[in-house]
Parts: structure tokens; C-alpha cells; sequence
């Protein structure tokens, strides 16, 4: 048994006023009567069963303690959690998802799952073991097999709640698979969390505890803007997801206020709202709701601006219209065309394409992809004899090292008429192979340098011709030059980000909201996990004297988050089990019981002192 | 005492006393003798009083010693009847007034004693006999008697004992003795009744208490403080404490009444929120005290 609201018990002081009272001698007041006479025989009578009397003083008394006793226990709400004999493991999931936060359930969803699960620890029999698994973005045990109570407690204190989704299912896929692990037969899983999430039912060792309320919520959903020749316009969508209600919009830029609106929700709509107007030098777009609700952490929606960059590119070819009319599609792009036997005047190219052989020296920086290469000494590349005809087909373990190269691309169909049989040099992936397994278009990583090599030239396949060619050319540009330094302008809270860099560049330090600097060596591409905070996060690539600065925003995933009352049926399958957080948080709440004893116990005291039976 | 106008003493006119002692030394009443002789035998002198019959003076007597003597026959002698009336200070109380009610049932049996020629002293009780009115006889000393007992004050304690054994008037003579009491004496009754049956008394004990005492209403810690002794008693009142003071006051009561019975005393116990008509015409009728 543990208690709900442990301060309920400071009730129990009422007992030191009461014990006062019985003490201190009592005032009579005067009352003057023809004769007492009569009245010092009923004394003498009551003195007659003083032992009884005092007896029955005492047992009034101690009624009185009791019902104190049980009244603040009822304040307190105890909570029986069965009686087991100990020795079981359970598993705790704690639901760490932006939504937690909302506050219609007081103090919050997390504080009171957070506090019944610090009662059910409480509650734990010697020979209980606990495992504790939060359920954030990436599910992961925090805690555990432990039957230390106060390691275990200390563990949920130190829970906090995410910006972000949580991944309820795969939290409890991975209880599932600790318990097998864990334990033999007498596990049990509770998962602390504000819904139900659809495909749970049906599990026998499964406990669910809701902490949830009618949540009253608007979300600022989607901030995103267009750069015209004066102005920047700005489009900013609110739902809501409670009921009909108006509320104030203010547009900030660069941390000033710009304007305010004020906007119609109706319930369960979502509603877009125009600025325009907007200086074009504007790097920071902020829009807020100034009303609070039940989630505020959605209230803010932000857009960066970011700088943009145009990348030099030298392609060495004798004519490819196919790869000129791809690569025209990127604005960013400064292409410039040299024979293959011509010397570029300049060596500060960020991408080099050789639609022809590869020079013996490669350039000093600058990404590099070549079509029908030769031998290679520096990049390790053999190529030696030919393959034909041969039809392409897309490597799918290229997705798990390069998901973004063959995005949106036909992984086969493709016909070529003749190509080197590579090797695939150190560092490379292979992107597109034939039946055979033989290279023909390779991809790969060189101190630095991005390099990718088909081994085909694009007049002897049908490749151009097809609709997924300036896709695949798109997807090895973008990797090759990130059209924006962030690579995405807006991930959701607790996602993570491979930072993408142009190429000669060294370092790239990554800005928080809250100004911690993260510092990363530009090679091999790094991955930044910590997007915690809301906000706008600003990155800077050096490359020599040159900086280069962007910024990304990390944002609620409010279309997960923002709606409170997703997901908060009450569940009646089977082995599960649903309490209200607001009423009685977890177990069975025996207060009630406490509560109809304490009346009995009145009616006894009242029976004693009237009747003196 | 407004009460006795005209129409109540008219009634009163048609009750008489009923008490069972042979009487000794009286005048003409219409209580008969048990001695020997008829009727109009005569049988002693004595010295006139105020309210005598004066028919019955012996006007030879008159002529001889110059002083005024009434015949006494052995038929139809007159009754000496004594009313104690407690003028304690516990008799000023209740409401409605214990006290007033006794005062108003003395002059009740008073009248209906000298409307059957009997004589009538009326004696004050608290500590001692604190007023007398000696005895008389006649109707028209009625009102000196409702005169003297409406001026009586409620004072002191209730002591039946010292004050009834020392009223000497009673002593020699026989006769009926009503007391009009709360009978809350700390020294008993039992004494007192013992006395007048020595002194060849008939007895009429009317009790009277107040509907407080009867079943107090009271509640919470009190100081009960006497009114007679200024004594305390600390009683937290309870139900339960309540319960047993009603219980104590019946058994006071019903001891009361069995010493009554056993002794051969009429007694009557009565609230003094009863009406004094219906405590003439039918309680005290109902209790055999007159008829």
C-alpha cells in the first residue's frame, strides 16, 4: 500500500487538540437550581462506575484518535496494489512525450504518472525487481533489474519529459523482450503513459495507467515562408484541438514583435493565418499564440531563413545534354563546362563531374563524380575489362548507408550496353549492380571527399531516358551540395540531423537555443542527436578563411502531440487496466473504504457518548 | 391570590377533609367523635378564640368570670388543622412556580377546613417555623389566613425535621397535619412523619415539584449551584447523566410514596405546572384527601 498525496497524513496532527482537550479541565458554567440535592446522588452514582466511566472516556478518546487517524489517511489516499508474495519483475514504461506535459491533469500528465510510479516503487514487496524503460523518441532502459527502492526512485525522479514523440509500442515491444529475458513467468508490465496506443490489446502481463484530462489545446502547427523580390511572406497554420475559441496570434521577427492578430478557432479546425510584409533581411520568424491552454509548449511555431549559398561546379565533358539538363534544374548552381583536355583556370570547384576519363591528379578539394572511369590509382579504383549488355538493378543495402541516394528511384529496369568491371575501392558502396553483382554505379566517402562513380557512360545506357534520372541526379547533388547547409530546415523534437557540409570544410559548430555550442569535425558527416530544445539552432561550417552559416529549427510534432484527448479510450480488453489519473492514478484506491470507516466509527462514538453502551 | 374569588370558594364550600383521628378538645365541627355520649352531651370549657362560633358561648360563664368560654360537647367536635407550608428558598422556583402553587393549596385546605368549623394553623417551614398564624376558626378568618400566607417569603434551607418537632402548638393536640413541600431536605422526612404520628397526627404529604426537576433540560458542563446552600455540584450533562438524575428523582419519589404507605400518610405527588382546579377537584379527590 502506498499513499496518493502523502501531505494528506500532516491530518494527523489534529490528534495533539484533541489529547489537549482531554487534558485541560473543562470550564463549567454556572447554573444555579433549586436544590442539588438530587444531583450529588447522581454524582455519587456516576462516581459509582468511575472505572466504566473512564473507561469510556478513554474509548471515546481513542475513537476520536482513530478517526483522525483515519480521516487523514483517507486525505492521504492509500492505494492497495494486491497481495503478491514478492519476487516478481515488473517493468515500468514511462511515457516521455511532449504531451505528458499538458497540464490538465494538475500538476501535470508526467508529475502525477511520475508520482505513481514513485507510489507503486513504494509499493514493491522485498524479492520485487523493477526494470525502468523510457519511452521517448528511441525507446531505452534507464534503470534496473533492481529491487533497490531508492536507486529505483531516484531514476523516475530524474525523468524528464520530452519535445518530441515517444514511441509507446516500441517500449513495450522492448519490456516484452526483457521480461522474456528477465524473468520466467511472474512478470508484469505497467506502462505510465496519458492513451492507449491501438495494438496493445490483448496481453495478459500488460497494465496500462492513464494520466489524462479534457485537454483544452491550440497548436501553432506549420510556420513556413517565400522570399519575394521586397518582402518575405509568411504562412502560419493554427489548429485547435479543444473547443471554439479565440485567441490572440503574435508574429515576431528576429525576436521584435511584428504584428498581432487576433483569430477564430472553431473546435476541431485548423485555420491558416497570412503575413506578408515581412523585411527581407528577417532570419528568425516567430509565431506564438499569447493565450495559455493545457499544452504551451506548442504555442510557438518557428521558421529560420537561411542564407544561401551558390556552389561552383566543373563538369569535363565533350557534350551531355542529359546531365546539363539535370543538373540546370538546381538554381545554386554555378556550372561551368571545360573539354576534357582543358585545365580549369580554377581549382575552387565544389564538385568536379568527368564525363570522360579521370585525371591522373585529382583536384585538391571538391566532391568528384565521373562517368565511365578509368583505373585510378588514388582512389583505389581497378577497372579492368567490360561487361555487357547488362541490366542495372538498385543494391538495397546501399538504402541502409545511403538512404537519400536512391530515393524515389526504380531500383531496376535499367539497360546498359556496355560498362568497366570495377572493383568497389575502400570507403565506396555499391549503388546499382548488375545480375552478376558487379558494380555500376559506386558511391563512397575519401578523406573528406565525396566521390560517386558510374561505371557506364550515360550514352550507353537508357538511364537518361528515364524519369528517374534527374532524381538520381538530384539525390547525389543534394548529397554531394546541400542546397542549404542544415540539409532539412525543420526536424521534430528528438530527431536527429546528419549535418551535410560543403566540401573544404573542417569544423561545423552547431548553436542551441540555449547557446551551448556542439563542435564537429566536418568528416565523416556527423549526426547531431541532441534536439531537445525547441527553437532555432544555428550552424557554422569553417572552410578556411570562409565561415558559412545556416540554422535549422527543431519543432513539436504536433500532429502527435498537440490533440490531448487522442487515444484516451478507456481500454476494457483483456489483462489491462485503466484508471483515471485525476481521480485515482493507479491500483485500487481505498480511501473510500478508509473514508466509510471513519463514519462507522463516528456512529460508534456517537452511540457511547449517548447511550453510554 | 386572585384565584379565590367567589365561584372557586363556592365550590370549595362542598369538601371536607377526610381524616380518621378520634379529636380531642375541639369545638363544634362536623367531624364526629368517637367518644362516648350522644350527640349534644356536654363535655368542657375552654377559653374563646377569634373565629369560634359565638353561639356557643356560655353567656352564665360570662356572668360569673367576665371572660368569654365556649361549651365543648362530645358530638361534632372541631379538628385542629395544621398546614406546614415549606417556604424554603428551593420552593421559589420552577416554572411555573412551585412555591405559588403551594401557597394557593394551603389556603385551598385552609378554607375547606374552616368551611367544616374546624380550626386552622398555618405554620411557615425553612430552617425552623419561620411564621405561624395560630389557630383559628370561621370563615371570616380566611382571608387573614390568605392575608398571612401570601406575604410569606421563600427564604433559607428546607429542614423538616428541626422546624416541624419544634413547632409547639401541635404538641396535645390531635389532628390532621398537611405538609406542602418539595420534601428536597437534607435531614429526611421519615423523622418528621415519625414525630406527627407520635402526636397523633393525620398526615397529608402533597409534593410538589418543578417540571425542571422533574426533567431538567439541560446541557454541556455546568456548575450546579444550590440555591438554598450555595453548595456546587460539576456535572457534565450528558444524556446518560440526564438519564440517571430522572432516574434518581423517580426513586426519590417512589421511596416517598412507600413511606407514606407504609406509615398511612396520604400523599400526593404533583407538578406545579398542574392546575390548581384540577389539583383540588381531582387529584387531591383521587388521593382521598377530601371529599
Amino acid at each position: 500500500m502506498s499513499f496518493s498525496n502523502p501531505w494528506g497524513l500532516l491530518a494527523l496532527l489534529l490528534i495533539i487538540p484533541i489529547v489537549l482537550l482531554y487534558i485541560l479541565k473543562k470550564q463549567h458554567e454556572d447554573r444555579t437550581i433549586s436544590s442539588t440535592m438530587l444531583w450529588q446522588q447522581v454524582v455519587r452514582d456516576l462516581q459509582a462506575t468511575r472505572p466504566w466511566q473512564r473507561l469510556r472516556t478513554r474509548l471515546l478518546l481513542i475513537l476520536q484518535i482513530l478517526a483522525v487517524i483515519l480521516f487523514a489517511v483517507s486525505l492521504a489516499r492509500p492505494t492497495w496494489y494486491g497481495g503478491s508474495e514478492g519476487g516478481v519483475h515488473y517493468i515500468a514504461v514511462m511515457d516521455t512525450s511532449a504531451r505528458m506535459q499538458a497540464r490538465d491533469v494538475k500538476p501535470s500528465r508526467m508529475e502525477a504518472a511520475r508520482n505513481a510510479l514513485l507510489d507503486f516503487i513504494q509499493s514493491m514487496k522485498p524479492g520485487d525487481t523493477l526494470t525502468l524503460v523510457q519511452a521517448g523518441q528511441q525507446p531505452f532502459v534507464i534503470a534496473g533489474p533492481s529491487g533497490n527502492k531508492g536507486a529505483l526512485k531516484q531514476a523516475v525522479s530524474e525523468i524528464q519529459p520530452a519535445n518530441g514523440r515517444a514511441d509507446l509500442i516500441g517500449a513495450v515491444q522492448l519490456a516484452q523482450t526483457l521480461l522474456r529475458d528477465q524473468s520466467e513467468n511472474n512478470g508484469r508490465i505497467h506502462v505510465y503513459s496519458d492513451h492507449f496506443p491501438s495494438g496493445l490489446e490483448n496481453q495478459d502481463n500488460l497494465v496500462f495507467h492513464i494520466a489524462s484530462g479534457n485537454g483544452q489545446n491550440a497548436a501553432v502547427t506549420h510556420v513556413g515562408y517565400e522570399i519575394g523580390n521586397e518582402s518575405i511572406s509568411v504562412l502560419s497554420r493554427v489548429a485547435n484541438y479543444g473547443l471554439q475559441r479565440n485567441i490572440t496570434l503574435e508574429l515576431k521577427i528576429d525576436g521584435e514583435l511584428q504584428n498581432v492578430k487576433d483569430v477564430h478557432l472553431p473546435a476541431g479546425e485548423e485555420v491558416n493565418v497570412y503575413w506578408s510584409g515581412i523585411p527581407t533581411y528577417a532570419r528568425e520568424i516567430m509565431v506564438s499564440i499569447s493565450e495559455e491552454d493545457d499544452l504551451m509548449l506548442d504555442n510557438i511555431g518557428m521558421a529560420a531563413v537561411s542564407e544561401e549559398y551558390q556552389a561552383k561546379v566543373l563538369m569535363a565533358t565533350e557534350r551531355n545534354v542529359y546531365l546539363e539538363r539535370a543538373l540546370s534544374l538546381r538554381e545554386d548552381i554555378d556550372l561551368y563546362k571545360v573539354n576534357p583536355d582543358q585545365t580549369p583556370e580554377s581549382t575552387d570547384f565544389h564538385l568536379y563531374i568527368y564525363d570522360c576519363r579521370l585525371p591522373e591528379q585529382l583536384p585538391e578539394d571538391g566532391h568528384i563524380i565521373a562517368f565511365s572511369p578509368s583505373s585510378h590509382e588514388q582512389i583505389g579504383l581497378a577497372v579492368e575489362g567490360e561487361i555487357r549488355p547488362v541490366i542495372a538493378t538498385a543494391n538495397t543495402h546501399a538504402r541502409s548507408f545511403y538512404p537519400s541516394l536512391l530515393q524515389y528511384v526504380e531500383p531496376e529496369g535499367y539497360q546498359i550496353a556496355r560498362a568497366g568491371k570495377m572493383n568497389v575501392p575502400e570507403g565506396f558502396t555499391v549503388l546499382l549492380q548488375d545480375e552478376g553483382e558487379n558494380p555500376l554505379l559506386i558511391a563512397g566517402e575519401q578523406e573528406g571527399r565525396k566521390i560517386a562513380l558510374f561505371a557506364f557512360s550515360l550514352h550507353e545506357s537508357n538511364l537518361p531516358l528515364k524519369a528517374d534520372f534527374p532524381i538520381l541526379v538530384q539525390n547525389l547533388l543534394n548529397w554531394l551540395l546541400p542546397p542549404d547547409i542544415a540539409f532539412a530546415g525543420q526536424i521534430f523534437a528528438g530527431e536527429s540531423l546528419q549535418l551535410e557540409c560543403f566540401p573544404n570544410v573542417s569544423r561545423i559548430i552547431v548553436t542551441s537555443p540555449s547557446g551551448r555550442k556542439y563542435d564537429f569535425d566536418a568528416y565523416p558527416a556527423p549526426v547531431f542527436y541532441d534536439t531537445h530544445d525547441i527553437g532555432i539552432y544555428k550552424i557554422s561550417q569553417q572552410a578556411g578563411d570562409q565561415t558559412y552559416t545556416g540554422s535549422f529549427v527543431v519543432s513539436v510534432p504536433t500532429h502527435e502531440v498537440s490533440d490531448l484527448c487522442t487515444g484516451s479510450e478507456v481500454y476494457t480488453g483483456k489483462g489491462g487496466g485503466i484508471f483515471e489519473a485525476a481521480a485515482s492514478p493507479f491500483g485500487k484506491d481505498i480511501w473510500m473504504t478508509a473514508g466509510w470507516t471513519l463514519l462507522l466509527l463516528l456512529l460508534i462514538e456517537w452511540q457511547v457518548y449517548h447511550h453510554g453502551t | 391570590m386572585k384565584t379565590f374569588d367567589a365561584e372557586f370558594l363556592q365550590k370549595l364550600e362542598h369538601l371536607a377533609l377526610q381524616g380518621s383521628k378520634l379529636i380531642k378538645g375541639g369545638t363544634g365541627g362536623n367531624r364526629r367523635s368517637k367518644a362516648r355520649g350522644s350527640a349534644i352531651e356536654f363535655s368542657d370549657f375552654r377559653e374563646y378564640t377569634p373565629g369560634d362560633d359565638y353561639r356557643r358561648i356560655d353567656w352564665n360563664a360570662y356572668a360569673r368570670f367576665e371572660r368569654l368560654f365556649i361549651k365543648l360537647y362530645m358530638e361534632e367536635r372541631e379538628t385542629n388543622i395544621t398546614v406546614f407550608l415549606d417556604t424554603s428558598a428551593s420552593m421559589d422556583s420552577g416554572e411555573p412556580n412551585k412555591g405559588i402553587l403551594a401557597k394557593k393549596l394551603a389556603a385551598v385546605f385552609a378554607y375547606i377546613a374552616l368551611a367544616n368549623y374546624d380550626r386552622v394553623g398555618i405554620a411557615a417551614l425553612n430552617e425552623a417555623v419561620s411564621d405561624q398564624l395560630p389557630y383559628f376558626s370561621g370563615k371570616p378568618g380566611f382571608y387573614r389566613a390568605l392575608e398571612f400566607i401570601d406575604r410569606l417569603p421563600f427564604s433559607g434551607r428546607t429542614s423538616l425535621k428541626s422546624s416541624i418537632t419544634k413547632f409547639a402548638p401541635l404538641q396535645s393536640r390531635k389532628g390532621i397535619s398537611i405538609i406542602l413541600s418539595d420534601f428536597l431536605a437534607r435531614d429526611g422526612y421519615l423523622e418528621t412523619f415519625r414525630y406527627l404520628k407520635y402526636q397523633q397526627q393525620d398526615i397529608i404529604a402533597v409534593q410538589i415539584l418543578s417540571p425542571e426537576e422533574l426533567d431538567p433540560r439541560l446541557s454541556g458542563a455546568l456548575r450546579l449551584i444550590d440555591t438554598e446552600t450555595g453548595e456546587s455540584v460539576d456535572v457534565e450533562m450528558t444524556p446518560h447523566t440526564l438519564g440517571l438524575y430522572k432516574k434518581t428523582v423517580h426513586s426519590y419519589m417512589e421511596q416517598l410514596k412507600n413511606v407514606c404507605s407504609n406509615m398511612e400518610i396520604a400523599c400526593l405527588q404533583v407538578s406545579s405546572e398542574i392546575s390548581l382546579e384540577q389539583l383540588v377537584f381531582e387529584k387531591l379527590h383521587q388521593a382521598g384527601m377530601i371529599g
